[in-house]
């Protein structure tokens, strides 16, 4: 017997007995509804939730801590969370990456936000730095910058040179074309201009640097060669005598090739390179105005025209695009041509402000993201609303600028490239505070290193960050749920299979002369199985397909009711469910097998059915 | 045609054997008409299963159409069904959800992959047959809308369906009134005379028996000869195996 003919009387019987038919596919429907739903819930929330928060290849270690009357001592000394350690775990086995992060241990407040509230916020403000790559990923996945691309290449591109000659939110990009900004790129290495006094060498500078000409720079000795490639060992101009250090700087052509706050500059012994432009404020009060055109500076010793910076007949130049002009403290009108500082925001801050800030102070909500990429607010370190503040000589007023979201930034803070916490640490609490760190993130090859590692870690007086851990609780429940149900859908499918093997049996002393009178006419045995086997594999096919399809409608009202309920939560997921192709696939080929595997016993009786039997009797 | 020697067959039920076959011999050659006659539960019916490979639990020797039928696999014995032999029953035993056209071409279902020709050539060759058996108007119909003697017709035109070599009748006209009974007989003889086919009717109709050529009776498990006119050549040719 062909398989296509099989097929047709199959068909043919399915026809003949529809009720029995969906009857029996019922409780295998429920199981594979079961199955695929609750597995692909799982496969979600672990990928669009969990993920997001702690990626299961990745854990967070912190020094543990112990009580003794009332004191908390850590386990691991401080000093020991340097660059040492970060090379002690990346020694241990299974482990690909160590990401350390630094709190700031200087005070700060922060206002601004007119713009976006309604009035000026003021707030205390805390910060720690985390390397630029750990995010990077996710910066652009929340930013949606591929939706952004892919609606940039629909648009003509328009020539440019400079950002202003591009229209509002886009920005004159390398190929000289104007393109959206992409504000992750901005979350990056950012060199800000940390003032220091030459004598004090490179105590309150951040490790690599010293003190030359005024501010940190990379050091170098005499023969150059510390410098990376493409930089050269150069003494300050006009410094003189053993205070002033050398310091690598990047050899450029033209200004196009500085970042945008350095300028090329040619010196005494003709080599060009990369100095930051200097600049100045009409007054040192400008660094509080509320108009950011204020704080645009005139830069030192350059002029629009080709005139001595010196003579009256200069035409000033302001610090360029981008950048403003941050005096060295509050106290002074001058200082240098700066980025403001990137920094990223948690959702779970924006959650809360929108959940009770917002409501409590009449401030408006924020809804999504987009609105407030780019949104710049003030800084002043060395000023606390608690603790006392530094001398004024030491505050300084830094413009920041928010380019992003992202569930390792610091929920009651602002979070910024590891680079800038050590150089304000190394500043205001010297070199100590900018070498060592206070947490590492640790990412291991796949999820089934991390058990161990954390026994190993933990042995060293580590221990998991609460994030991290209840991360890992989490994932753990999930597991656990997603494997009770998946037992509990195949229960029902076990059930589902006996019911079916009854169906069939009945249905086999329904068909037993239909049976007798093929084996009659020529049928085998097997031909007889098949006929039997093959209607089982399609109901089983048939249940499944459906159970997939019932799970889908029930993942999409789920979806539905969260989109509806759920509103003003910014960060929660559009999918909570995950659907691989794979966990369809196999939700169809349980039920199939469960469907044969019920119906084998009376298939086989089927077969053994003696024709003369049935037939003279 | 058929051979068989000295085959004997006990139904065992409840532990307790029925010895209903004890020792039957019979030759039947090609192109004959042979009715089987005997008692109700002389084993008629049992003999026709050994003839046609539906019953492998004897003992003795049966060849039929060339072919030594025991021991065979069960591929082999259902390829022979198909083929070969062909049954019509005293039931009829038609599939009530098929349509006649269906139940004629059903045989083709088991063919083997590429034998059976495509759809059109197979009912085309099933309204033929039809045609032959005065049915082919009814080919659409169902069986339980059909007369006794129309659904044995249909029986008929399936049996011929494979064009086989033997065609074995177990009472085919027993639930058929006298009129229909003969002229679904008359059908069965036409086959025979016309197309050559070795038929075997069992039957307890005395005037039905007659019109055979020849008669065989089991009385007492054994094959009862019957004077005839092929009797000799029969009786010579097992003689000869
Ligand atoms: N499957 C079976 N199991 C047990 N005994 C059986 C079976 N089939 C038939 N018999 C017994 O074998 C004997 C012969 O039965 P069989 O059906 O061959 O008789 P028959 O000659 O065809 O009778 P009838 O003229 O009534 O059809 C009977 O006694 C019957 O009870
Ligand atoms: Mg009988």
């Amino acid at each position: 017997m062909t398989l296509s003919r099989a097929m047709r009387v199959v068909l043919g019987n399915i026809r003949r007995n529809k009720r029995s038919f969906i009857l029996s596919s019922v409780g295998l429907i429920i199981g594979v509804a079961t199955l695929t739903f609750f597995v692909s819930l799982g496969m979600g929330v672990q990928s669009g939730v969990l993920n997001k928060i702690y990626p299961v290849n990745q854990i967070e270690i912190e020094p543990r801590t112990v009580g003794i009357v009332g004191i908390r001592e850590q386990l691991v000394d401080a000093a020991r969370l340097d660059a040492d350690m970060i090379a002690e775990l990346k020694g241990l086995p299974d482990v690909t990456r160590v990401y350390p992060k630094l709190r700031s241990k200087l005070q700060a407040r922060l206002w601004g936000g007119k713009s976006l509230f309604g009035f000026a916020a003021r707030t205390e403000a805390f910060f720690d730095g985390l390397d630029p790559s750990l995010v990077q990923d996710e910066l652009q996945r929340v930013e949606r910058v591929d939706a952004k691309r892919e609606r940039a290449a629909l648009r003509r591109p328009q020539a440019c040179k400079r950002d202003d000659e591009c229209p509002l939110g886009q920005v004159c990009g390398a190929e000289g074309r104007c393109g959206d900004i992409e504000y992750w790129r901005r979350f990056a290495g950012h060199g800000i201009a940390v003032p220091c006094r030459d004598a004090d060498g490179d105590a309150f500078c951040p490790p690599g640097e010293a003190c030359s000409g005024g501010v940190c720079l990379p050091q170098c000795g005499e023969d150059g060669a510390s410098c990376e490639p493409g930089s050269i060992c150069v003494s300050p101009i006009d410094c003189a005598g053993d205070a002033c250090r050398p310091h690598c700087a990047s050899q450029c052509a033209a200004d196009g090739d500085c970042p945008t706050s350095h300028g090329c500059v040619a010196r005494p012994d003709g080599a060009r390179v990369c100095e930051r432009l200097a600049c100045e404020l009409p007054d040192a009060n400008a660094q509080f105005s509320d108009r950011l055109g204020d704080q645009a500076g005139r830069l030192l010793g350059r002029c629009a025209n080709a005139v001595s910076p010196d003579s009256p007949a200069c035409e000033p130049l302001a610090c360029p695009d981008g950048t403003y002009c941050a005096g060295a403290s509050v106290g002074t009108a001058r200082g240098y041509c700066e980025a403001p500082i990137p920094v990223l925001l948690s959702p779970v801050l924006l959650e809360i402000f929108n959940s009770s800030v917002a409501s409590s102070l009449g401030m408006q909500r924020i809804d999504g993201t987009d609105a407030m990429l780019g949104f710049q607010f003030r800084m002043q370190l060395g000023d606390s609303y608690f603790a006392a503040d530094l001398p004024v000589e030491m505050q300084a007023v830094k413009r920041t600028e928010i380019v992003g979201f992202s569930q390792k930034a610091m929920e009651f803070g602002v979070t910024m490239p590891l680079s800038v916490v050590r150089s304000l640490n190394a500043r205001y609490k010297g070199r100590a505070a900018a070498d060592t760190f206070d947490t590492f993130i640790l990412e291991t090859r796949g999820n089934e290193d991390v058990s161990s590692l954390i026994a190993e870690v933990e042995g060293w007086g580590f221990t998991l960050s609460r994030k991290s851990e209840d991360a890992r609780k989490a994932a753990d429940l999930l597991f656990i749920l997603t494997v009770v149900f998946s037992f509990i859908s195949v229960v029902i499918m076990f059930v589902a299979a006996v019911n079916i093997m009854h169906t069939f049996l009945t249905l086999v002393t329904e068909r037993r002369y239909e049976i007798g009178i093929m084996r009659a006419v020529g049928a085998a045995r097997a031909d007889i199985r098949k006929l039997f086997l093959l209607e089982a594999g399609v109901l089983g096919v048939f249940g499944g397909v459906l159970g997939n399809a019932v799970a889908w409608g029930a993942s999409r009202l789920v979806n539905w009711a969260a989109a509806e309920y759920l509103q003003g939560i910014p960060f929660k997921p559009d999918e909570f469910f995950l659907y691989d192709w794979r966990v369809l696939l196999g939700g169809v080929a349980f039920a199939w097998l469960f469907c044969v595997l019920g119906a084998w016993l009376p298939a086989n009786r089927a077969a053994r059915l003696d024709p003369a039997v049935v037939l003279t009797t | 045609m058929i051979r068989l020697e000295d085959i004997h067959k006990t139904y065992v039920v409840d532990k307790v054997g029925n010895h209903v076959l004890r020792g039957v011999s019979l030759a039947v050659a090609e192109g004959e008409f042979v009715a089987l006659m005997g008692a109700s539960g002389s084993g008629k019916s049992t003999l026709l299963n050994i003839i046609g490979a539906l019953d492998q639990d004897y003992t003795g020797r049966a060849q039929i159409a060339g072919q030594e039928v025991k021991g065979l696999s069960d591929r082999a014995l259902s390829r022979f069904r198909n083929r070969t032999v062909a049954y019509i029953f005293q039931q009829f035993h038609l599939l009530p959800h098929l349509s006649v056209l269906e139940n004629v071409v059903m045989p083709s279902w088991f063919a083997r992959s590429g034998e059976a020709g495509d759809d059109k050539a197979l009912a085309a060759k099933a309204t033929a047959v039809l045609d032959k058996v005065g049915l082919r108007h009814k080919v659409r119909a169902r069986p339980g809308h059909l007369s006794g003697g129309e659904k044995q017709r249909v029986a008929i035109a399936r049996a011929l369906f494979n064009q086989p070599k033997l065609l074995l009748c177990d009472e085919p006209t027993g639930a058929l009134d006298s009129d229909t009974t003969l002229k679904v007989f008359e059908l069965i003889e036409r086959l025979n005379a016309e197309e050559g086919l070795t038929v075997l009717v069992v039957t307890h109709e005395r005037d039905i028996a007659e019109r055979c050529r020849r008669i065989v009776r089991i009385v007492d498990g054994a094959v009862v000869p019957d004077p005839g006119p092929m009797t000799a050549t029969a009786t010579a040719g097992a003689g000869d195996a």
